[in-house]
């Protein structure tokens, strides 16, 4: 062998050598969400600055620095119950108490009977935070009304059975109150009754607390400051779920009342709470909430109409329709990790494999038994995507899992998972080097011969329709919906309604987005305010759609109705009806 | 409607971020731990590397910049941590999981251990462009950009490295 000859030799060991080592590489599932979690507290500090530098009003900031040195300065991290002083105006709900049971507690409890039953609990431990306030306002605020964990409580001031809890978060250097928590002690719990803002401003004068409404429900106070804007949101009270929010109009330098109207569906439970917050003009995060129940005069005529599926914890679970965990589908983990299902006809699919590359399509019943392998991906290909129609019409998308990459790099198939009258042309697209490469999943169309998917090339991307038939794109007017502009968002999730209506769910950069093709227009049919990256997208027949973000949480809209968050106590990587 | 490459279509630093993610996350975190030999380090490493992307995206917005600045930062943090690694973790290394042997077989797994071996005896700068050459395919001028050295350096280390790990092996073969 000659010089040369080894040193090739050598160039092709070593390769194989940090390929097969590489390969063995396996990232956990988590990276972006911390990525995007990291990327949200540098932006917290960076908006910190900003204010401090430029901000006009120095009054505000000095305000706030001794308003800060006024309270009793605990810190964020934990509860601390003292005798303080109560720097609280007057509170928003003077607790009325009847049959025992406070009449305006929503959280944690709502009746008597879910306190005795954690008082059976607690005698073995179980959430001793409920019985201190500052642990249990911190609790809901950070849990339920998700202003974050930077907002902790300071000051506990204590008289017989009623708290005032001080919720404060840091803002240049000095804690900044921002609201105070009221609750009452009902044996060994504290319940919050409701909030009201810490410099008595933010008032809300209709409705009155626990006053009945419902969608649009009207929401007014005093008018104060100069320039201001309120987000008013309607939220369920026993789960994280936003029923609805609205933004007041410019307020403040002598207008005298503030208002906004908010559209929601309600909750089963047939309450929630109303809360108005302002933003910090030092730093643009909160400045001030209040917060109130409210009693719904209907339930949702959409809420807990039927459940779902997804997959969490690399299982098939079902959902109730409230989005609880209702146990996982018998025989979905017999396979190893679940990637994705999809429900057809009474059969739910799904991928499973290794965590990074599914590499087999299965079927099971979807009461449970024993999966069938419906299709498997090439060797050393995994299946990214697919899409299954009661038919038995499959599409997927595989990408190689090994490195180094092979051509092609990608492959969209067409096939069939039973036998159907017709045969069906079975074949693939290839995508030989990515970018271009297809984003979730792609999707049949009505006619049965039509596949439409997003694709990205690089940062862009755009909404193709391929023949199944012909194997390749129609070209030119790939998108398969007229007007939709991909450049205004980053498509995450493409969904194929029972009317064969294409549904397709984006990022704005500020809110995801589904929107619908009509008649080849794209139609939004509601927004997120979350700047989240939509997943998995599903429709059913009335247009309910289901939607599942990067970070694992599940949105729910009917027709025309506000979306909510569902409470799946997280990690749903893939949902379907 | 704009086609996909409008100029007009800004791309967020967010969206770029999904983005580069999708396309580059694994390859980046397997590049890392071929450097450290420590997968979870290598995660850590790549996450940084991602938030100092986002952090710079007003100054790249070409993805081809970013991907470029994404894996020069990994390769710098990568060093960083292996200087501070060889510190702190000379009492108790975590070594990156052994491939599947039954899709390997003995023979591969000796043979693999023993180039991977011979790799984390080279200089640094020999391993970092060989890793960068023989696993991310990247050419002389994208390996030079990504360690801030001539194309000239890279050829030349990347010669002498291939000559050491020979040298190193082939009394074993």
């Amino acid at each position: 062998m000659s010089h040369d000859d080894r040193d090739l030799d050598m160039e092709r060991r070593l390769r194989e050598a940090l390929a097969s080592t590489a390969e063995a590489v396996q990232p956990g599932g988590d990276g972006l969400m911390r990525i995007q979690q990291r990327v949200a507290e540098g932006r917290g500090r960076d908006r910190w600055l900003r204010p401090a530098l430029v901000l006009g009003s120095v009054v505000v900031v000095a305000a706030i620095a001794v308003g800060g040195v006024a309270i009793a300065r605990h810190g964020t991290g934990a509860a601390k119950v003292g005798p303080g002083h109560s720097p609280s105006p007057t509170p928003t709900i003077n607790p009325v108490v009847s049959d025992g049971f406070p009449e305006q507690a929503f959280f944690p409890f709502s009746n008597a009977a879910e306190e005795a039953s954690w008082e059976q609990q607690s005698a073995g431990g179980h959430s001793p935070w409920i019985s201190d306030p500052g642990a249990v306002s911190e609790s809901w605020v950070d849990n339920y009304l998700k202003f974050g964990a930077g907002v902790g409580a300071g000051t506990v001031s204590i008289t017989g059975t009623s708290a005032d809890v001080t919720m404060q978060r840091a803002i240049a250097g000095s804690e900044h109150p921002v609201a105070i928590v009221h609750l009452v002690k009902f044996h060994h719990a504290w319940l919050v009754t409701g909030a009201s803002s810490a410099q008595g401003d933010l008032v809300i004068s209709s409705p009155a607390p626990g006053a009945t409404g419902n969608s649009p429900l009207t929401v007014s106070g005093p008018g104060f400051g100069v320039d201001e804007r309120a987000n008013v949101e309607v939220r369920d009270a026993e789960t994280p779920a936003l029923l609805g929010q609205a933004k007041t109009g410019m307020f403040g330098g002598g207008t005298s009342q503030w208002s906004a109207s908010v559209s929601f569906t309600p909750s089963d439970e047939g309450f929630g709470v109303v809360v108005v917050s302002i933003a910090s003009p030092a730093d643009g995060g909160l400045g001030e909430f209040t917060a109130q129940k409210v009693v719904f005069t209907t339930a949702s005529p959409v809420a807990k109409t039927a459940g779902f599926y997804g997959v969490q914890g690399g299982v098939i679970e079902r959902f109730d329709a409230g989005g609880a965990p209702a146990g996982p589908v018998a025989g979905s983990s017999a396979h190893g990790t679940v990637a994705e299902v999809h429900h057809a006809g009474g059969t739910l699919y799904f991928t499973a494999g290794t965590t990074d590359c599914p590499s087999t399509l299965y079927s099971l019943p979807a009461g449970g038994g024993t999966p069938l392998s419906a299709a498997q991906a090439d060797q050393g290909y995994g299946i990214e995507g697919f899409d299954v129609t009661t038919d038995g019409l499959l599409t997927y998308y595989e990408r190689s899992c090994t490195r180094p990459m092979p051509d092609p790099q990608a492959k969209l198939w067409f096939e069939v998972v039973r036998q159907t009258p017709g045969a069906h042309t079975t074949g693939y697209i290839s995508f030989p080097s990515e970018p271009p490469a297809i984003v979730g999943d792609p999707v049949w169309e009505a006619d049965g011969t039509h596949v439409d998917a997003f694709v990205r090339t690089g940062m862009q991307g755009y909404l193709a329709r391929y023949d199944s038939t012909h194997g390749n794109k129609t070209m030119p007017g790939a998108v398969p919906c007229g007007q939709y502009d991909p450049a205004t968002q980053l498509t995450g999730a493409v969904a194929t309604a029972p009317d064969g209506t294409l549904w397709f769910a984006g990022q704005t950069g500020s809110s995801m987005q589904v929107l619908s093709c009509d008649a080849g227009q794209p139609t939004v049919r509601f927004t997120i305010p979350v700047n989240g990256t939509p997943q998995s997208l599903a429709v059913d027949s009335s247009g309910t759609a289901l939607l599942a973000d990067s970070d694992g949480n599940v949105w729910r809209a009917a027709a025309g109705g506000t979306p909510s968050e569902l409470s799946t106590k997280g990690g749903v990587s893939s949902v379907t009806w | 409607m704009n086609p996909p490459n409008h100029p007009d279509a800004v791309v967020t630093a967010d969206e770029a971020i999904v983005g580069l993610y999708s396309a580059h996350y694994r390859s980046l975190v397997r590049l890392a731990a071929l450097l450290l030999h420590d997968t979870a380090a290598a995660e850590d490493v790549v996450q940084d590397a991602f938030v100092a992307t986002h952090h710079s995206w007003r100054r790249l917005r070409d993805p081809e910049n970013a991907l470029a600045y994404l894996r020069q930062s990994v390769v710098n943090r990568s060093r960083s941590r292996l200087r501070h690694q060889k510190v702190e973790d000379r009492k108790a290394p975590r070594p990156m999981p052994d491939a599947p042997s039954a899709e390997y077989g003995a023979l591969h797994a000796v043979e693999r251990s023993a180039v991977m071996t011979a790799l984390r005896d080279l200089p640094r700068r020999q391993r970092e462009v060989l890793v960068l050459r023989y696993y991310s395919d990247l050419s002389e001028a994208q390996i030079a950009d990504a360690l801030g050295i001539s194309s000239g350096a890279v050829k030349s280390h990347a010669s002498r490295g291939i000559a050491a790990l020979r040298d190193s092996l082939e009394p074993q073969r």
